[in-house]
């Protein structure tokens, strides 16, 4: 069993307790508005070109079987709409200018990679977490994955947004150590507009993951406007407190991926970061409905 | 109840906000401490340091007077004549002595080294506290100390050995980089028996001198000991002579002193001085006042890098507690006067030629070790560690320095405030392993007979080396070895590309190498003949020390040295270390893993095609370099290339050992650090495999990573660096890592840090220092790339390289640590 995994983070410190390898799988059934790892989304391997690292040696325009390359003054530059992303270009590329994301891993190479971290784990009280994309779209490998986690005694810890099929969310909450469960917005029209897809399965899910014996850790990526209104706030809260969660953890919108978009040729989101002012006043709105705020 | 708050210090503003003085406590003029300390501190920032003549004077004086006696007894005039008849003044630090007779200022000791006196007169002077100021006084009585020193100094006599041993001249191994020459400078050797000085007070020391003088047989062969035992007398007593001319001074300037306070504070500076170090300290202030004094003599006797102060915090624990119990002192009152203390330490400082400015940067190694075990091994920490945390909090300084002594016994409540004090950005605490720290010992002194209580006894000489404190140093020593040099000579045949001399034997046109192996084996080739030229050099320096300049005051405060009857520079000392440093085996190794991987693995390049880009300093050959610095690196827990930088670190062990008993007749070991030698020896190199430039520095550290090309995070590099030596044979492993403070945020960041210093710690790192940064050094990250490749900055949840971000994210995270 093996999957597209597009970046294995060492040493992650806010994707759960202590020390942490995260582990990335690549695809996402939403295509959130703001996403900052906008190669996460595609099932597929893909080729980024960060232009300003090239340093227009040429290699890449012979290797390129696809016309996808062409000199444009001192780089190699991308011609629109011809990539097929076979990565070609990539192995030869000697700054990594042109990169490639998504590499076909099994379980066992994964669990490999994670226990290189194990002394750090036991010392901080970390484990892993399985991120993406959407974790819970790798199905039966990341049921694997935490199985092998289970029989190995490492903590586990899944980050998702809760769009998955019903059933196999079940077993995932059933099996993983922590859940960090993703909440955009408690309106059904709103949350298909800023992320392509209604919310009734993710609200379904979120019900399990509370009833489950998972820790659960409910947390929004807080963007200005878009998501960070009284009424949602107070939708929100309503529901949290109602299934005794009093804290939420906030990631407001920071611009760290935005150069990932220019390097995938994809157009920079429509959403800005906060002022420190408006951060403080959302954060004073989630304070009013009787909820605990974690910025992260 | 009156009970003394032992809790977290109060918030800063608050600490100097004293209420009216307490009955019995000192006659400080605390009132106006924090507005002196201020004031001494801008003074030291901002004042050029000035080369003071006087040193010069008595050297011409007293070696003109003394002809024809024991080098040891000469010696100890000097030291006689220096202490008593320099000249002396108080400023407005209650804790007396200064180095020389003027502020801020700094001697020569031209009996080491009289040739940048020749050749650098006309030059700038760069001292740890910025340029030296050198009068026309000076200058010329430099002239004269040179006519007569020229030849005879330590650094002349070693050459000349070497030159009519050996047929060389060492002088050749020296330009080119690839031997640094320790015997020019003077230097400190580890840490005296403080705890006997100050608890026993120095007339107790010379007792013992005369106890032992009228038992020593007087027969064939005594006359050395005789020598040594009245030269340490002298030098004792002068030291005595010395705390009393401060008595007189203070006693004397109270008769007209401004304010009934300020006569007061002097009256009992003189009473102080008066007691102490001749007799064993009472409380707290005279121990401060008897510390430094014995600190402070050695400095002048000779002023080097790694006098270090030991286990401070727990030889004056008992005065603390004593004072405390008794209410003379408040904690606030005990940072303050220890602050008094640490801006002396910082005063400090030396001159000896622009070579050993860019090797060392001034640094004074005043390495204070707190923490550790006690004799029975029980944590050995003290309250008073804390405090001495809370001054560097407050201060920043970068003299004295704190290493931490690591072990798992230690209290969270310390652990959390030596994170503090890391956050605070100055580097301190350095952590050091103190189980390798003992195991080091163990297996250094076990043929001595060492117990486990001594040998728990270990602590911090200057940088980053353990050994045994009150009765160990350590010869720091000959001639440091650049592994990187040796690389560059491989791919030379043996020429040096620079000197355009032969440095090394012929190995063979690189080109022709048909493997790595035969690459490697002309490196061991090269290597081996560098590591017997760096054993020769350092054993003839090491004796031209012994000869010339043996130091009887810092020897009689060793334990071992009375009792045999020897200078610790003739091994005296009961657990001494000999041992010669090596440093570049990064860039060595990363050198080497580039060319086996573009060159042999991959074929991306040819050795000719390479040779001919580290020629042209890779101008024309961009591309090229990119790859370089794309091969393998060391940092990346990539265990291929892991593992030939361990075994690239074995074969120096080996090679460096294979050559017999080091000076002092025990088995050799190694030590890798750099101080700044990587910063001398990168200037003097040519473009290098890994892609480092012609002149540039190298890496520093012996097991950091090169700054950018650790791109695995953190604890990737932990454990590469972890793993690069074997840290019980070496007796250091040096490893610099960069964050910034937010990375260390709350209670979870302190919890992060101190679990990747045990985690490094489990897999055998012997040493590991945290700089924390600030915005403006983001900004200047923005600015020069180049200089901060290696900064790591918190994105988003995981860590990341802050001049690999997009400038604007590089903007975000400045605008985000300035919020904070």
């Amino acid at each position: 069993m093996s999957s597209l995994v597009y970046n294995i983070q060492r040493m992650s410190v806010d994707d759960g307790p202590g020390l942490r390898t995260t582990v990335f799988l690549k695809g996402c059934p939403l295509r959130c508005l703001w996403c900052s790892n906008p190669e996460s989304q595609a099932f597929e391997p893909q080729v980024l070109f960060f232009e300003r690292l090239c340093v227009g040696c040429g290699r890449c325009l012979e290797a390129c079987p696809h016309g996808a390359v062409e000199r444009r003054g001192s780089v190699c530059g991308r011609v629109p709409g011809r990539c097929r992303h076979c990565g070609r270009c990539v192995k030869t590329c000697p700054t990594a200018a042109r990169a490639g994301s998504g590499r076909r891993m099994d379980v066992e190479e994964v669990m490999a990679e994670v226990r290189r971290d194990d002394l750090f784990y036991q010392n901080s009280g970390g484990g892993v977490t399985f991120g993406g994309g959407e974790p819970t779209a790798g199905g039966q490998f990341l049921l694997e994955l935490l199985a092998r986690c289970r029989q190995e005694g490492l903590h586990a810890c899944v980050d998702t947004c809760g769009a998955c099929p019903e059933g196999l969310f079940a077993e995932v909450a059933a099996t993983a150590d922590l859940l960090l469960f993703d909440l955009k917005h408690l309106d059904p029209t709103a949350h298909a507009r800023l992320t392509g897809r209604d919310n009734a399965v993710i609200l379904d899910n979120f019900r399990t993951a509370a009833a489950s014996p998972a820790e659960v850790r409910p947390r929004m990526p807080l963007m200005p406007e878009l998501n960070d209104s009284e009424d949602n706030v107070a939708a929100l809260a309503e529901l949290l407190l109602g299934l005794g969660f009093e804290e939420i953890e906030v990631m407001p919108c920071h611009a760290f991926g935005w150069s990932k978009y220019a390097a995938l040729d994809l157009p920079t989101p429509p959403v800005r970061a906060y002022e420190p002012e408006e951060l403080k006043s959302a954060l004073a709105r989630f304070a009013r409905h009787g909820l605990r705020t974690v910025v992260v | 109840m009156t009970a003394v708050s032992v809790e977290t210090p109060a918030a800063p503003a608050q600490i100097f906000a004293f209420p009216a003085k307490r009955p019995n406590s000192y006659d400080l003029d605390w009132s106006s401490a924090e507005r002196r300390l201020k004031e001494i501190k801008d003074f030291l920032l901002a004042a050029p340091q000035t080369m003071d003549p006087e040193r010069l004077k008595f050297l011409l004086e007293v070696y003109e007077e003394r002809q024809g006696e024991a080098p040891v007894i000469v010696r100890a005039r000097l030291l006689e004549r220096v202490l008593t008849k320099k000249t002396i003044f108080l400023d407005d630090n209650p804790v007396v002595g200064a180095l020389t007779g003027v502020r801020a200022g700094v001697y020569a000791y031209p009996e080491w080294s009289a040739d940048w006196i020749k050749d650098e007169i006309d030059l700038a002077k760069m001292g740890s506290l910025g340029e030296i100021k050198i009068s026309a006084e000076t200058q010329d009585l430099l002239k004269q100390v040179y006519a007569k020193w020229k030849g005879r100094t330590v650094f002349d006599q070693a050459n000349r050995g070497y030159q009519e041993l050996y047929g060389e001249d060492p002088k050749r191994l020296f330009k080119a980089g690839a031997l640094f020459e320790g015997p020019a400078y003077t230097t400190g050797t580890g840490a005296v028996d403080y705890r006997r000085a100050i608890h026993e007070g120095l007339g107790s020391i010379i007792d013992e001198i005369d106890r032992r003088v009228a038992a020593l047989p007087k027969r064939a062969g005594a006359s050395a000991a005789l020598a040594f035992y009245r030269a340490a007398k002298i030098s004792l007593s002068a030291a005595v002579a010395h705390a009393n001319r401060y008595a007189d001074l203070a006693a004397q300037e109270a008769r007209r002193a401004p304010t009934p306070a300020r006569q007061a504070e002097l009256l009992e500076i003189a009473e102080v001085c008066r007691r102490v170090p001749e007799h064993p300290a009472r409380n707290f202030r005279e121990a401060v006042q008897s510390f430094w004094f014995v600190h402070l003599v050695q400095e002048i006797e000779q002023m080097g890098c790694a006098v270090s102060p030991g286990r401070y915090g727990q030889y004056m624990q008992p005065f603390y507690e004593k004072d405390l119990a008794e209410g003379r002192l408040t904690r606030e009152e005990a940072v303050t006067l220890l602050s008094f203390q640490w801006l002396k330490h910082s005063e400090l400082a030396i001159y000896q030629g622009l070579s050993n400015a860019l090797a060392l940067s001034g640094h004074t190694g005043q390495t204070i070790t707190i923490g550790g075990l006690t004799a029975e091994g029980e944590d050995a920490s003290t309250e008073l560690e804390e405090v001495l945390m809370d001054v560097q909090i407050r201060l920043r300084n970068i003299q004295p320095t704190l290493s931490l002594f690591y072990h798992p016994k230690m209290k969270e409540s310390y652990l959390l405030k030596a994170v503090e004090v890391v956050r605070g950005g100055s580097g301190q605490p350095q952590w050091l392993n103190n189980r390798l720290a003992v195991e080091r010992a163990l297996s250094r002194f076990s043929d001595s007979g060492i117990t486990i209580g001594q040998a728990r006894n270990c602590g911090n000489f200057g940088c980053v080396a353990t050994g045994v404190l009150d009765e160990g140093c350590y010869f720091a020593v000959g001639a440091t070895l650049n592994l990187a040099k040796f690389v560059e000579l491989t791919l030379n045949d043996g020429l040096d590309p620079l000197t355009k001399k032969r440095l090394g034997p012929q190995t063979g046109p690189a080109a022709q190498f048909q493997s790595f192996e035969e690459l490697y084996e002309a490196f061991l080739v090269q290597l081996d003949h560098g590591a017997r030229q760096q054993r020769r050099y350092s054993n003839l320096g090491c004796l031209a020390k012994e000869a010339t300049v043996p130091g009887p005051y810092r020897s009689s405060l060793y334990g071992g040295c009375l009792e045999k009857g020897l200078p610790e520079e003739a091994g005296g000392a009961r657990f001494s270390q000999a041992l010669d440093i090596v440093a570049g085996g990064v860039d060595a190794a990363n050198s080497l893993l580039a060319v086996r991987s573009l060159v042999f693995e991959q074929g991306l390049t040819t050795m000719a095609e390479l040779l001919a880009a580290l020629q042209a300093n890779f101008e024309g050959f961009e591309a090229l370099r990119r790859q370089c610095l794309a091969a393998p690196k060391h940092g990346n827990d990539d265990p291929t290339a892991d593992a030939l930088v361990k075994r690239l670190y074995r074969d120096v062990d080996r090679l460096y050992t294979a050559h017999g008993p080091d000076y002092l007749g025990r088995a050799p070991r190694v030590d890798a650090f750099s101080l700044s030698y990587h910063n001398l020896f990168g200037g003097l190199m040519g473009a290098l495999p890994n892609g480092r430039q012609s002149g540039r520095a190298l890496t520093d550290g012996s097991v950091s990573a090169t700054p950018g090309t650790d791109v695995q995070g953190v604890t990737a590099l932990i454990k590469s660096a972890a793993g690069a030596v074997d840290t019980v044979r070496y007796n250091s492993n040096h490893f610099n890592v960069k964050f910034l403070p937010q990375a260390l945020e709350g209670p979870k960041g302190a919890r992060t840090l101190l679990a990747l210093i045990k985690t490094y710690f489990d897999l055998g790192g012997s040493h590991i220092q945290f700089n924390c940064v600030d915005s403006d050094v983001l900004k200047e990250a923005q600015t020069k790339p180049d200089d901060h490749k290696n900064l790591v900055v918190r994105v988003a949840g995981f860590s990341a390289y802050f001049t690999r971000l997009d400038h604007g994210v590089q903007d975000e995270i400045i605008k985000r640590t300035q919020y904070n």
